[in-house]
């Protein structure tokens, strides 16, 4: 006759002591009526009694605390350590992209000022070429009729000013004439080839059109109406154009940026390692 | 001479002396049940001290009772986390040698100079037979085996200490003596004098 795991489970639990009295009376029921039972609950009896006398082994040394040991559990192990490090440069980097984003935007927001330094030097530059290349110069008529109004427009006044302009004229190069002598020079220059014979005509259409010239804004004349100036043509100061280019090669937050996220990287990657060692 | 309650409270308010004198009073107790769960003597050191270590900063964890189960429970935790630990980077176990060159089975620790020879033996292969059959037995299987038997809990401590319900530990339980029925039979020489006829039914 075979024993079921459940007499089994009884088996071990009436040698415990372990059974309910309905169970206790059951089982001594059977016990007394099946001797596999009543064998088997001795064996295991038996292997009861084996594990008890189990020899009791000897410590192999004292395991009591010191202060060194409890401390030094509580201590920042190195892996939580630069988890902390990569997770701080991490938050750290995340601010640093934020302000960096926002300084862009506000230079976003202050975008006309650069722009009025690469048109006033396009337009220079433009001017000259349009001398040397007759195809440019129907682009370049507006600008020559602003300069012929101006020097009409201006008259004998303007001519005690004409030096110092004049003198601002020569260190600027070729670009715009802002003195009646400089201007004289360059038509007598011009007078002789078809793009100067075209100015002369833009000069007389311009005089009608009463156009405004970008020099107006240096010298007003007070007695002419107000002109609403092109935004493009507004004079930015020479201190300014030079500030805007002294900006710095390397800019300061890609470096911090550069280094948050190598050492955000570095510290993971460290903690990660040591973590596996460990394990 | 202070009793437990007292030395529990000191070492509530961070008296590591009063926690080391709980230390000396069941630290036999603590390395022999790690020592018959994992089964390696270098593991069952670390098991201990990890489970004193953990026993001082949880020491505000016990809320009264009996203090051997709620430290039997802990020592079980550390048992837990060595084995696997063990078992996923297996470990050589290093043996010392003797005088022949050959590594001695068993460190000296394990011999009572006050015992004879003969009964050292006995004891020593006793204890190594039944070592061997725990080690056949599943962790779980084991651990409650140990608890109740060797270590003598009754069934609800033992459910408490492995979180586990009554039920589960009786069938864990009689299952386990059973296995260690039929592999304790092979050892049958090494057994004490009347329990030799162990397996023959």
């Amino acid at each position: 006759m075979k024993i079921s795991n459940r007499d089994w489970i009884q088996l071990s639990s009436y040698l415990d002591g372990e059974l309910n009295p309905r169970e206790l009376n059951k089982i001594e029921e059977r016990l007394k009526q099946e001797p596999v039972l009543q064998l088997a609950l001795e064996e295991m009896s038996q292997t009861k009694k084996i594990l008890q006398q189990t020899p009791k082994l000897k410590i192999p040394r004292n395991f009591i605390l010191t202060p060194v040991m409890v401390g030094a559990k509580t201590r920042l192990r190195p892996a939580r350590g630069y988890r902390l490090v990569s997770a701080l440069m991490t938050f750290l980097l995340i601010g640093v992209l934020v302000l960096d984003f926002g300084r862009f935007f506000m230079i976003g927001a202050m975008a006309p000022a650069a722009p009025k330094e690469v048109m006033l030097e396009a337009v220079s530059d433009s001017m000259v070429e349009a001398l040397e290349e007759p195809a440019l110069m129907e682009a370049e008529g507006d600008m020559e009729a602003d300069r012929a109004v101006a020097e009409t427009e201006a008259g004998a006044p303007q001519e005690e000013e004409a030096p110092a302009v004049a003198a601002e004229a020569v260190e600027e190069g070729e670009s715009v004439g802002f003195s009646q002598e400089a201007e004289s020079k360059s038509t007598e220059e011009r007078s002789t080839d078809t793009a100067a014979n075209q100015v002369d005509e833009w000069q007389e259409e311009a005089d009608v059109e009463e156009l405004v010239l970008p020099s107006q804004t240096f010298t007003p004349d007070i007695t002419s109406p107000p002109v609403p100036v092109p935004p493009t043509m507004e004079f930015v100061p020479d201190e300014e154009i030079h500030k805007l280019e002294r900006i710095p090669a390397i800019d300061p937050f890609r470096v911090l940026e550069i280094i948050l996220g190598f050492g955000a990287i570095s510290f993971g990657i460290a903690a990660w390692v040591i973590r596996r060692k460990r394990s | 001479m202070m009793d437990l309650q007292d030395q529990i409270k000191k070492s509530l308010a961070g008296d590591l002396e009063s926690f080391n004198q709980i230390i000396l009073s069941f630290q036999s107790l603590v390395y022999n049940q790690a020592y018959r769960i994992i089964g390696e003597p270098d593991a069952a050191a670390d098991a201990t001290q990890e489970a004193f270590i953990s026993a001082y900063k949880k020491l505000h964890t016990y809320r009264g009772g009996s203090f051997k189960s709620w430290l039997l429970r802990i020592v079980s935790n550390a048992c837990y986390d060595e084995y696997r630990r063990r078992k996923r980077k297996p470990v050589v176990p290093l043996y010392p040698e003797g005088d022949d060159g050959d590594e001695m089975e068993s460190a000296s620790w394990l011999e009572d100079p006050s015992e004879k020879p003969e009964d050292t033996l006995m004891r020593r292969e006793l204890s190594e037979a039944i070592q061997y059959c725990l080690d056949r037995l599943e962790y779980e299987f084991r651990t409650i085996v140990v608890l109740v038997d060797i270590q003598g809990l009754d069934y609800a401590t033992a459910a408490e200490v492995t979180d586990r319900p009554l039920g589960t530990v009786k069938s864990r339980l009689a299952r386990a003596r059973n296995n260690l029925k039929d592999c304790l039979q092979g050892f049958k020489e090494l057994l004490p004098q009347g329990l030799r006829h162990v397996g023959e039914v």
